[in-house]
């Protein structure tokens, strides 16, 4: 019986057909491993081909227009180096990133320790849900003038800005977490004797770690808002600070300079943002597909 | 909650019976009642009168139709369910919160998804952890993977192994602390039949090796009676312990198509099947009676 497998001619891999590319278009054989379909060429190429259209109709129409009114790319890129080499950028950048980190770490922190405590105790939601519906529902950029009353017109405004927009989001998912701890992983913390300590560090926190990124992800998008508007109303600093100084000086270029760093900050914290949890919680990898 | 573990003194460690019965366990005119959802309706009873006595060493399973409170007086034993009227005494000590030194087995293996399996079993020693040192409890918990046979998968998170697996797990969990009582809900309940009849066989070979008082809730009356020293038959019409089925067969059971070849192992299953089945019968004749009304 053995031999008469072993005599057998062995099936013709059909992959290997495959992979010479006859068969195919020639961007299909470099096929991205793990995901049938996708392939370097869709994946990769084309991108790149639809950024070059745009690029290339702006550098047309914007050559064409009034360049008080509209600028192009080339500009942009000329402005963007000559605002890195006279001094200007830099400085913006690092004042920028700093109202950021310092607002959206206090929110991190103040958000998942209120929500923790919501997650818990029905006493504090009870008491705490009102505010935290009316914070919700209130347009927050309307407060920056008592924010102003009340911290000046300094890093600490700017910084209770950013606070006030971001903190809210994670108080909620993190509330949401919490409180979705199943019942079984309760049950086993108390057949084991946790004590109040290690149910909240052990069992109830890890469950709300996806939440909580969830929340952090939304939190972060509103509190780059916050911290560009506060730059812009309170102090006129930072990225803010230029785009307004460069909008009022028609420098229409150095404008578009400017935002797009502001939104290479968002970039570089979202990035950030998604190491941290690859690196301390590698289990949340799929963890939406974890048994309930 | 930590208190538990200091009000435990070392002579009480040991499984202490009953005053009285010299049970290990003892459930005496146990019920539950759930007040009712709306006003005007009835009170949901789940249990009434219910007598069980497990002692020292014995391995007894309830079996049940759905619906017929089995894990529920699990449960309460392991007191993680209140319980009135009643009293049940677990090693000699009513039961009012959790009894020291338990394992309990969930249905759902309830493995926490951000800790490695070893990590998951080093969780079943945190009630003793005070009494060991880090290499003592290192060591008890590499034996516990070992007995489980999951030494090579001990850096693997729960998500990453197969669901017969995360049962072992939560049975690892539940016997490093070398309980005096483990308390098994259903846990082979979601696994196919392949995997289910092979860790049955392990099981009753670790239950073996351990002498726990054992509490074993199931549907499935085979391995019920392959596993059982008695078998208490639940009845969701009267909502108490039917009968219970004494197992008079020798152990080390061989594998479980052996044991179910002999006659007499062939009968007992016979007669629990009837006890279960006559259950479920009188059950939906039951509700059939309700809905003409």
């Amino acid at each position: 019986m053995a031999t008469d497998v072993v005599s057998r001619k062995p099936a013709k891999p059909a992959r290997a057909q495959r992979k010479d590319g006859f068969e195919r278009p020639f961007w299909e054989r470099w096929t991205i491993p793990g995901k049938p379909g996708s392939t370097w060429f869709s994946r990769f190429t084309l991108p790149v081909i639809s950024l070059a259209i745009f690029f290339t109709v702006w550098q047309l129409v914007g050559g064409r227009v009034d360049p008080i009114l509209f600028t192009t790319p080339s500009k942009v890129v000329r402005a963007l180096w000559t605002m890195i080499t006279d001094g200007t950028l830099g400085p913006a950048f690092g004042v920028a990133m700093k109202d950021l980190a310092v607002g959206y770490v206090l929110a991190a922190a103040v958000g998942i320790s209120v929500g923790i405590l919501i997650g818990r105790s029905q006493v504090a939601e009870r008491m705490l849900n009102p505010y935290i519906n009316f914070f919700q529902a209130t347009p927050l950029i309307a407060l920056v003038p008592l924010v102003v009353i009340w911290f000046g017109v300094g890093f600490q405004a700017r910084v209770v800005v950013v606070f006030i927009l971001a903190v809210w989001s994670i108080i909620i998912s993190t509330a949401a977490g919490v409180k979705q701890t199943p019942s079984s992983l309760i049950d086993v913390g108390r057949v084991y004797k946790y004590n109040r300590m290690q149910m909240v560090l052990g069992i109830e926190l890890p469950n709300a770690v996806p939440n909580i990124f969830a929340g952090l992800r939304i939190a972060l998008g509103k509190a780059l808002i916050g911290m560009i508007i506060a730059q812009m109303e309170i102090s006129l600093t930072g990225l803010g600070g230029l785009v307004v100084n460069y909008g009022n000086a028609f420098k229409t270029a150095y404008l578009l300079g400017s935002v797009f760093t502001a939104s290479m900050v968002g970039v570089i914290a979202a990035v950030l943002l998604e190491v941290i949890r690859k690196w301390l919680f590698p289990w949340t990898e799929g963890a939406n597909d974890r048994r309930r | 909650m930590t208190d538990a573990v200091e009000m435990t003194r070392p002579d009480e460690k040991r499984a202490v019976a009953h005053p009285r019965t010299a049970a290990v366990i003892t459930v005496e005119g146990v019920g539950k009642t759930y007040p009712p959802r709306k006003k005007k309706k009835k009170p949901n009873l789940v249990l009434e009168g219910v007598d069980l006595e497990v002692r020292q060493g014995e391995f007894v399973s309830l079996v049940g139709t759905s619906g017929c409170g089995k894990t529920t007086l699990l449960r309460m034993m392991g007191g993680l369910t209140s319980y009135f009227p009643g009293e049940i005494h677990v090693k000699g000590k009513l039961v009012r919160g959790i009894p020291p030194r338990i394992g309990f087995v969930f249905q759902d293996s309830a493995l926490m998804p951000w800790r490695s399996v070893w990590q998951n079993v080093k969780v079943g020693l945190n009630e003793s952890r005070k009494n060991f040192t880090k290499q003592e409890i290192k060591d008890k918990v590499d034996a516990t993977l070992e007995l489980v046979g999951l030494i090579d998968y001990r850096d693997y998170l729960p998500r990453q192994i197969s669901g017969g697996m995360q049962q072992r797990t939560g049975l690892a969990r539940a016997l490093v602390g070398e309980p005096d009582v483990l308390l098994m809900d259903e846990p082979f309940g979601a696994l196919d039949a392949l995997t289910r009849s092979r860790l049955q066989e392990e099981l009753a070979s670790i239950v073996l090796r351990t002498s726990a008082t054992s509490v074993f809730v199931t549907h499935d009356v085979d391995e019920a009676v392959f596993l059982s020293d008695r078998v208490a038959v639940m009845s969701s019409v009267t909502k108490t312990i039917r009968q219970v089925v004494d197992i008079d067969v020798p152990r080390p059971r061989s594998m479980r198509t052996e044991m179910f070849a002999d006659m007499h192992v062939a009968d007992l299953r016979r007669e629990v099947l009837d006890l279960v089945i006559g259950e479920r019968d009188a059950a939906a004749a039951g509700t059939k009676t309700k809905t003409a009304n």
